[in-house]
């Protein structure tokens, strides 16, 4: 045995060095690629601070909570135990020809793998019109300030740890991350 | 120079040869096929109790059996049958990026999906929501004598999120239909979004 392993000692140390080689670069190459194509790396950003992200500046002003049991949720048709969710963020771009467009989502930053994420409100059936003067998308055509309205409707239950994402396609992995 | 290879080494060389055979044998035979692989995921529950997957929730409330259903938005669909009714909550549980896509009835080998003629008054592919259920009826239109055969005894329901559950999980109850009396009609309620 040791006269075999002294004969072949190069070819196992080869073995020894590239096979765990081969795997790991073989999974690295997959994962990266899996997470450089989605919102995997997020951009914490404080209230009321001005980020430079692609072609803009994002300042997140501030969020508004409406319950189902108020008087303004039975108005605009919340169903019951739940909560529309109304982010703000004004965004200023800068200059360029094109301004960013976005994808905006609400979730929970604390659950680890049990967080629950929510789309905009704009198909739901409920009556929520939106501030005046303010946009519910982000529309690629101006290169003037806006302010960007995003409903969400919520269960009841979902209260503490949210976050507006942000997702600017071109931007990917990284994304914004409003802490609520 | 020459050595003579020892009778003995031959013989582990074999006896070696035959293990990884054996080895590789056990594996290719009992590796799951690329159908298994992707199968759904069945999570079994019972009628009357909240079964959860992977991200779907549903409650299925009450099973009835009509010769004709009345559904809230006034539609009334005729068949040679009999129709289904199932009383369902559902909601998504992690994502809003789902629909009640997969709505199905199983009975022995043949499955039904749930009806959209009804539209809007069914809950069959209606986009959930994360910890909101949408709750109404699921319409199945099956056969009369199919209800009253012996594999009705043990008609499955299977929900999922998207038309297909492969590699996802799959909510499946068991149902006895024989059990249940057929109703001369039968009138829906209307979908309700939220706690009921």
């Amino acid at each position: 045995m040791k006269r075999w392993l002294r004969r072949n000692w190069i070819g196992l140390i080869a073995v020894a060095v590239l096979l765990p080689a081969t795997v790991g670069i073989t999974f690295a190459t997959q994962w990266t690629s899996y997470f450089s194509g989605r919102d995997s790396a997020p951009v914490s950003v404080a209230e009321n601070t001005d980020f430079g992200f692609s072609t803009a500046e994002w300042r997140f002003v501030g969020s508004e909570r409406i319950s189902s049991e108020s008087s303004e949720g039975q108005r605009i048709g919340l169903p019951a135990e739940t909560a529309l969710v109304v982010v703000t963020v004004r965004i200023t771009p800068d200059g360029s020809p094109e301004s960013p467009g976005c994808l905006v989502r609400l979730e929970e930053l604390d659950r680890g793998a049990d967080s629950r994420s929510w789309a905009e409100s704009t198909y739901d059936p409920i009556d929520y019109s939106p501030t005046d003067g303010t946009q519910t998308y982000c529309p690629t055509d101006t290169t003037e300030p806006y302010v960007l309205e995003s409903t969400f409707v919520v269960p009841a239950d979902a209260v503490d740890g949210l976050g507006l994402s942000i997702v600017v396609p071109g931007e990917l992995p990284q994304y914004l991350s409003f802490r609520l | 120079m020459t050595r003579t290879t020892p009778r003995l080494r031959h013989a582990l060389n074999g006896a070696g040869l035959v293990v990884i055979l054996v080895i590789a044998g056990v594996v290719a035979h009992t590796t799951p096929s690329r159908e298994q692989q992707e199968a759904a995921i069945p999570v079994h529950g019972e009628v009357g109790e909240t079964v959860e997957g992977r991200n779907i929730r549903a409650t299925v409330n009450d099973v009835r059996i009509a010769e004709s259903v009345e559904a809230s938005n006034g539609w009334a669909g005729p068949t040679s049958g009999v129709w289904v009714v199932v009383d369902a909550s559902v909601e998504a549980r992690v994502t809003d990026l789902a629909t009640l896509g997969y709505a199905r009835i199983k009975v022995g080998d043949v499955t039904y999906s749930a009806s959209t003629r009804p539209d809007q008054a069914t809950i069959a592919e209606t986009g959930l929501s994360v910890g909101i259920p949408w709750t109404g009826p699921l319409m199945f239109e099956l056969p009369l004598p199919l209800v009253s055969s012996d594999p009705a005894r043990h008609a499955e329901l299977q929900f999922a999120v998207s038309n297909d559950p492969r590699a996802d999980s799959m909510l499946v109850m068991p149902v006895d239909l024989q059990a249940i009396d057929i109703d001369a009609v039968i009138e829906t309620d209307e979908p309700v979004w939220g706690a009921r």
